[in-house]
């Protein structure tokens, strides 16, 4: 037996994935578990989850891997401020402590994170080879194309190249400050979302503007090759070596300044959003056919952040030269983790390929089980109120009956999605049919910007009786979008007023699910990937004649998806949900008047006692050692500086410190905390007194010296028809270093 | 250079490479690099002789940063 652990952690969304003899056997973001939206710490408790899942401890691990290099991103990090000092000193500043903390030190981060129970050595690839060997080893293909797009990982940012059997080779690709990713997640800044965490909310706003600036943009911005390479012109951009994403030329070009928090979305932002929406398109489109050009492949495997982007994705299926476009569903950062273990399996240690019908993701359905073991008795302990069904057919019924009367399901079942999406298992589901449904799962129920379109899920075999959909395809991951058919779009009134409004239009058939412009995004639903709702699916579809049903994540606003059953019932009671299902018990709202909401708190909290434990550990240790140093200083200030009175309040203080640190952890704790808040100052000036001495008298002149040579990554380019590179060759010893 | 040109070189490349190195498992039970050989080793790979000197600044913050979960943390942790 090989065991794999693959991690991705300290940047954004951390996650493990755990891989035994090449097969998937757990994945989870940390996120999940923790309940903080993208926790970027080391992913504790997805690695416990992962090793009790396959029966294993963190000793009988082989191998441990990490999802991209961090000396070789560090080194990147460098070159930039190198090429753009002294400009780049507050970036400077807020990375180097970081740098300074886990990120460069990551074996001993991880062996400490895995209880110093694994002894052997730690693996690092490429980001960009772990977002491939994502696509390629879990798709359906022996052969396929590949390309992966991303903000930025070590150096690449773009990458091209083919995967067949067990090789996977990335053979060219377009580095940092050149990427499509950040061009994307600077007009996401623009527009006044969040970088690395709302770009699906800039798609969500594209259908309600015009393309008026894709011209100045391609004009201005971004240089497109015909290859689909492409250049920025980086007088617009501060995301090399800034805070911020766009620079003051950016919001001269579209004369407005960025988007405040709160502020209401303007013209410009959906007018921009649809403009580099159709800009990225074009670029991906144009890459797409240069990638067919040179390999000749039929298939193509697509990763990285940008292969979120689902319309983009469902405009390459169409127009695109592949005959089948597949996009790893756990696209972002989390899904490194498993990229990593699968490009370890496969790639590294050289396993045959074992291509699984429909494919290796196996529904993504990789995390945590809700299962009905003890279910009735944890319900019983919060005094929920349930109707447990031991017929699934019943339950069936019963669901569909319920959403035909236009009520909201929150359903928690089986293992939890791993990646973004809700795929069955962690969703909401609603009636389509309704034109309230859209307004009451945003602004009700998910408490959230009521322009963002829902995602319907339907039956694969009825698909084309609503969508312009080729039945040949499949979009099982809810990544390609589509339109609905002409035959149930409905005319709408020219006088309705504009803007985000709109939403509220009845344009089809399926009004809850038809974006303004048409538009869906699309899950098509089998029998083996997903037999619950595709028999859920299927019930609906007898009561009502409709074989679709809107499919939302469970979760609110700028909250984690759910993960276990505690999870679901918080969301359930805090939410105007009006059922949940919890594997085969049913609960009502109206019946929930009896919940222990402390109870189920505790329950909540209880993975997290071990942590409270160690961190009680730690702030009696520092207590400790500040008694211990106020009451050395008192000594020295008596001995050496021979002042009485100062040295008895500096006695007088250590000793008040120890006796209140007697009495109770939260003594303690509000000792630490005033402590640090008291330094503060101190902290953040000899900080940047010291950070400042190193920017000014080591980087700017090094900086200097290296842009007289001509060395300066803003003037990298290729040639002038291409910014496409040739990826470097590496050996096998350099998969144990961290450049 | 067409895609499938430079994979081919790529693979003649690491077969070539595969041979003169030792083989995964081999690698994998010798010892990792302590941070600072890992430094020298990244300087000596990449030629970047000019990253010397932030990189022994980078060395003595993670010095720091390693010493603040200690119990001597109170003495120290206000340079970060």
């Amino acid at each position: 037996m090989t065991a794999i652990l693959g991690i991705s952690a300290f940047y954004h969304d951390s996650a493990a994935a755990l891989l035994v003899d090449g097969e998937i056997v757990a994945a989870a973001q940390e996120e999940r578990f923790t309940r903080k939206k993208n926790d970027a710490a080391f992913p504790k408790y997805a690695i416990e989850y992962c090793l009790r899942e396959a029966g294993l401890s963190a000793s009988e691990i082989d191998h441990v891997g990490f999802y991209e290099k961090p000396l070789l991103k560090f080194d990147r990090l460098l070159e930039t401020y190198l090429s753009y000092a002294p400009h780049g000193f507050l970036s400077f500043r807020k990375a180097m402590p970081e740098w300074a903390g886990p990120k460069l030190q990551l074996r001993r981060e991880i062996n400490k994170g895995l209880g110093g129970e694994y002894h052997g050595r730690i693996c690092f690839c490429e980001h960009h080879q772990s977002h491939a060997a994502s696509a390629f080893y879990s798709s359906p293909f022996q052969k396929a194309a590949i390309m992966t797009l991303d903000g930025v990982g070590e150096w690449a940012t773009s990458t091209v190249g083919i995967g067949e059997g067990n090789r996977l080779q990335l053979t060219h690709e377009i580095q940092f400050p050149h990427s499509l990713g950040l061009l994307y997640s600077a007009f996401t800044y623009f527009c006044g979302f969040r970088v690395n965490a709302d770009e699906y909310k800039l798609m969500g706003l594209a259908p309600y503007g015009e393309p008026r600036y894709v011209d100045l943009i391609k004009t201005k911005l971004i240089e497109i090759f015909e290859d689909g390479s492409y250049r920025l012109n980086l007088k617009y951009f501060e995301y090399p070596h800034g805070l911020r994403m766009t620079s003051g030329s950016f919001a001269r070009l579209f004369g407005a300044k960025p988007r405040g928090e709160g502020e209401p979305v303007r013209e410009l932002d959906m007018d921009l959003a649809a403009s580099i929406q159709k800009v990225t398109e074009e670029v991906v489109l144009k890459a797409a056919n240069h990638l067919h050009d040179q390999t000749g492949c039929e298939n193509l495997c697509l990763a990285g952040g940008v292969a979120l982007n689902c319309v983009s994705n469902g405009n390459l299926l169409r127009r695109g030269p592949f005959k089948q476009v597949w996009v790893q569903p756990a696209s972002g950062d989390a899904g490194g983790a498993l990229c990593f273990a699968l490009f370890m399996w496969q790639n590294i240690m050289v396993h045959q390929l074992q291509t699984i019908a429909p494919d290796a993701q196996r529904g993504s359905f990789l995390g945590p089980e809700i299962i009905d073991e003890s279910l009735s008795l944890q319900l019983d302990s919060i005094n929920a109120k349930y109707k447990k069904f031991e017929d699934e057919s019943r339950l069936n019924r019963y669901l569909s009956d319920r959403l035909d009367e236009g009520k909201l399901i929150g359903v928690a079942r089986g293992r939890m999605e791993f990646g973004p999406r809700a795929l069955g298992n962690r969703s909401i589901l609603a009636d389509p049919r309704r034109r309230e449904t859209q307004r009451d799962l945003n602004l009700k129920t998910k408490f959230r910007e009521s322009f963002r379109p829902f995602a319907p899920v339907v039956l694969e075999d009825r698909v084309s009786d609503f969508f312009q959909w080729d039945r040949s395809h499949e979009s099982p991951y809810m990544l390609m979008v589509t339109q609905v058919k002409t035959e149930i779009r409905k005319e709408v009134d020219s006088e309705l007023p504009k803007g985000l409004e709109r939403v509220n239009d009845v344009r089809s058939e399926l009004p809850a699910i038809t974006h303004v412009d048409y538009s869906a995004r699309l899950q098509t639903v089998d029998q083996v990937r997903n037999p619950f709702l595709w028999n859920l699916l299927h019930a609906f579809c007898d009561r009502s004649g409709c074989p679709a049903l809107v499919n939302t994540s469970f979760n609110v606003r700028d909250e984690p998806i759910v993960c276990s059953w505690a999870d679901a019932v918080a969301c359930f009671l805090q939410t105007n949900l009006d059922l949940l299902l919890l594997d085969d018990h049913v609960l009502q709202k109206c019946d929930q008047g009896d919940v222990d909401k402390e109870k189920l708190e505790s329950i909540r909290e209880a993975p997290f006692r071990e942590a409270l434990a160690e961190e009680k550990r730690q702030t009696t240790q520092f207590v400790i050692s500040i008694c211990v140093a106020i009451g050395l200083l008192s000594v020295v200030v008596f001995y050496r500086f021979q002042l009485v009175a100062p040295s008895v309040v500096l006695l007088g203080l250590s000793l008040l410190t120890g006796f209140l640190g007697l009495f109770g952890h939260k003594n303690r704790k509000w000792i630490e905390n005033n402590f640090k808040r008291i330094t503060l100052p101190i902290r953040l000036l000899v900080t940047l007194v010291l950070l400042a001495l190193v920017y000014y008298l080591v980087v700017t002149p090094i900086g200097f010296l290296l842009r007289l040579r001509g060395r300066d990554i803003r003037k990298a380019t290729v040639n002038d028809s291409t910014q496409w590179s040739q990826t470097v060759d590496r050996d096998l010893a350099s998969y144990f270093h961290t450049y | 250079m067409g895609i499938e040109d430079s994979a081919r070189d790529h693979e003649e490349g690491e077969e070539d490479s595969s041979a003169s190195t030792s083989s995964f498992d081999e690698l994998a039970t010798q010892q990792d690099p302590g941070i600072i050989t890992e430094f020298i080793q990244f300087l000596r790979y990449n030629k970047k002789w000019w990253l010397t000197p932030i990189l022994i600044v980078t060395l003595l913050l993670i010095g720091a940063a390693i010493l603040l979960p200690s119990p001597v943390a109170p003495f120290i942790y206000t340079l970060f």
